[in-house]
């Protein structure tokens, strides 16, 4: 459980678009051991799914580039791989699942055929043995197996889900990017799914990343959460930590954002205004044009450095430094 | 699906029937007298009606019409050319195959030429490649076909005097007029691939397919392309239909004895059994090739194969 499998360091990914730079992804820093689950947690727009491709590479480039930062994969720099061997990494040891089961899936081929494909890919099996596989690929996650010769226009949004998932165990990956899994399904098929993938998960002693902006998903499945805004952490703990005392800003507005059931407030709180521009992030901290305790220190010069307040608790935020106590802000101020 | 088969067949026969009627109405209405272009100006009006008695083309509208559906679909029998005093069958056992094959060729050039050029294009899209072949497709396809038919004999047969610029004779004869007829489709074709290919090639299963770890080589053959070509088959099958029933232009510009031409013949001579025949033997064809390329369309799109499977299944239950 504590041997690292995943390392990110200083990850910095680039879009071009119309001569202007996205700068999506502005340093970010990972770290996953075996067996655990990160939740990658953030609005739309933050870069999650920009970092998920980056680590598989691939990002569309261009217009996408990544301009810095290693990905270890326990001890091979991925970025170092020549493309060959990269595509053995792909699918293999790293396996995605999409956002969109709808669209993620050929729809000119037979869905077991699809799944077969992967593991014919990277196991030296015959044909009919990489079909077999497949096919108890499809009843792990709940699918007969005599619909292996349907093709995705037959089956429905939650089984289409279920089928991507058994494209991305079928070669037993050690790590799995899940890409906000859930958001296309309608919340009973979401809570089937992911009791699906968390056992399956287990079964297999499979580290994952989940990419999502759902705060109930991460508090199901995660071990850690990584919240992000602009293309950097801003907070990353363990999931306790970040539920039970949320220290940055922005992770407190977003739990201010979630309906409470024993609350009788009529409106929600959101948080005010809106992402930054990604060609033209403030000075300071991305975050400081909507936090309610901005100060001149917020808005000039570099994005702050990661403060561990707490063994394991990181915040990115300048009232946590040790000489501005003055500034601390207290959970009880906020909730 | 054997069902839907059967189903489109017997439409077939239908649409083929009433361009029958239809194609006679018209000619019966047409101004000018197959008598009197057969004999020439210096004939007797005696001569005259005794031709037109012997053509049978003094019976009232509704007997010659009975007559010669009778004769078409019955006995399979297109009449008697007037003016070359052949069956027009026989005519069309030496002109079809031609036409026929200029057409295939045609086709085996859109596919061979456009699919490719499109892919290229597509691929290093906003490239001097890209931008060529987006300049070449815009003035090939809006030019006009015999313009462009007379540009290639001006070039290659009289300037360069490479090619021979009209007859069939020998292989050489068949370059120009292929060409003629193929280049706007080829340029229709490349533009149509280029611009499906360009929108699969963000499609998310092919994000998927590369997440898979599999050789570009691999996404490209085995999940871009199979969907990308899908829609480029429709425009195929419509090519071929319109060269095959526009020839009359190629091979006019060329003195290219296929069907086309046999057909302006009879129009100009108010040849009725040829006119007849020539529209009828295209409309067969048009209906066919239409037939086909949804077939090939099911084939290799399952959604498009379900439609039809579930249409069949569904008009099955009414009949009952």
């Amino acid at each position: 459980m504590n041997e690292t499998l995943l390392t990110i360091k200083n990850l910095h990914v680039q879009y071009t678009s119309g001569g202007q730079i996205v700068r999506a992804v502005n340093g970010v820093d990972i770290e996953l051991k075996k067996g655990e689950t990160l939740g990658l947690v953030g609005e739309t727009g933050a870069g999650k799914t920009t970092i998920s491709k980056a680590i598989l590479r691939i990002l569309p480039d261009p217009p996408a580039k990544v301009t810095c930062g290693e990905v270890w994969l326990n001890d091979v720099n991925l970025f170092d791989l020549p493309a060959r061997e990269m595509l053995e990494v792909r699918g293999n040891k790293i396996a995605m699942i999409f956002q969109d089961p709808m669209t993620a899936l050929n729809p000119t081929m037979t869905v077991g055929n699809q799944i077969a494909e992967v593991i014919l890919q990277h196991n030296d099996i015959s044909n009919k043995e990489a079909m077999k596989r497949a096919a108890s690929m499809l009843e792990m996650v709940g699918i007969p197996a005599m619909r292996y010769m349907e093709y995705p226009h037959q089956f429905s949004g939650g089984m289409k889900q279920r089928v991507v998932i058994a494209m991305a165990l079928a070669c037993n990956p050690e790590l799995i990017l899940a890409d906000e899994p859930t958001t296309a399904l309608d919340v009973t098929i979401q809570a089937q799914v992911l009791e699906m993938m968390i056992n399956l998960k287990q079964k297999m002693n499979t580290s994952m990343i989940l990419i999502t902006h759902d705060l109930g998903v991460v508090a199901q499945t995660c071990d850690r959460v990584a919240v992000i805004y602009a293309g950097q952490i801003v907070e990353s703990g363990t999931k306790e930590e970040i539920f039970n005392n949320p220290l940055h800003p922005y992770t407190i507005g977003l739990f201010g954002a979630l309906p409470k059931l024993n609350d009788d407030s009529k409106r929600l709180s959101p948080i005010l205004g809106l992402p930054p521009d990604p060609t033209n992030l403030p000075e300071g901290c991305s975050f400081n044009p909507r936090c309610p305790h901005a100060f001149e220190d917020c808005t000039v010069g570099q994005t702050p450095e990661m403060i561990e307040v707490t063994p394991g608790h990181f915040v990115r935020c300048i009232l946590f430094r040790k000489e501005s106590v003055h500034h601390g802000i207290s959970r009880s101020q906020t909730s | 699906m054997w069902r839907y088969i059967v189903k489109r067949l017997l439409w077939m026969v239908v649409i083929v029937v009433c361009v029958a009627l239809l194609i006679f109405t018209v000619l019966w209405f047409v101004p000018g007298d197959p008598a009197q272009i057969a004999l020439g100006s210096e004939a007797t009006a005696a001569d005259l009606e005794a031709y037109r008695e012997l053509l049978g083309l003094n019976d009232p509208f509704l007997v010659q019409m009975g007559r010669f559906m009778r004769d078409t679909f019955l006995r399979l029998d297109f009449g008697i050319s007037y003016s070359f005093k052949v069956p027009v069958i026989e005519e069309f056992a030496i002109r079809l195959p031609r036409t026929f094959l200029l057409g295939a060729f045609s086709l085996v050039l859109n596919m061979v030429i456009g699919i490719p050029l499109g892919i290229l294009a597509a691929n290093h899209r906003n490239s001097v490649i890209d931008r060529g072949l987006l300049v070449f497709a815009m003035v090939f396809s809006s030019m006009p076909q015999f313009f462009f038919a007379l540009v290639l004999v001006v070039v290659f047969a009289l300037e360069l005097n490479l090619l021979p610029p009209f007859g069939i004779a020998t292989w050489k004869h068949w370059i120009i007029p292929v060409l003629a007829a193929s280049l706007s489709g080829i340029a229709q074709i490349a533009r149509h691939t280029r611009a499906s290919v360009l929108e699969t090639i963000r499609a998310d299963f092919v994000t998927t397919a590369r997440a898979k770890g599999l050789e570009e080589r691999k996404v490209i053959y085995r999940h871009m392309l199979p969907n990308a070509l899908i829609p480029v088959i429709s425009d195929l099958g419509m090519h071929l239909s319109m060269i095959v029933g526009g020839s009359v232009v190629i091979e006019t510009v060329f003195s290219f004895p296929g069907v086309g031409l046999y057909m302006l013949y009879g129009i100009n001579a108010r040849d009725y059994p040829v006119v007849r025949g020539c529209v009828l033997i295209l409309a067969v064809f048009s209906a066919f090739v239409m037939l086909v390329v949804d077939l090939v369309y099911a084939f290799l799109d399952p959604r498009i194969k379900a439609q039809y499977v579930n249409y069949a299944a569904k008009s099955g239950g009414k009949a009952k």
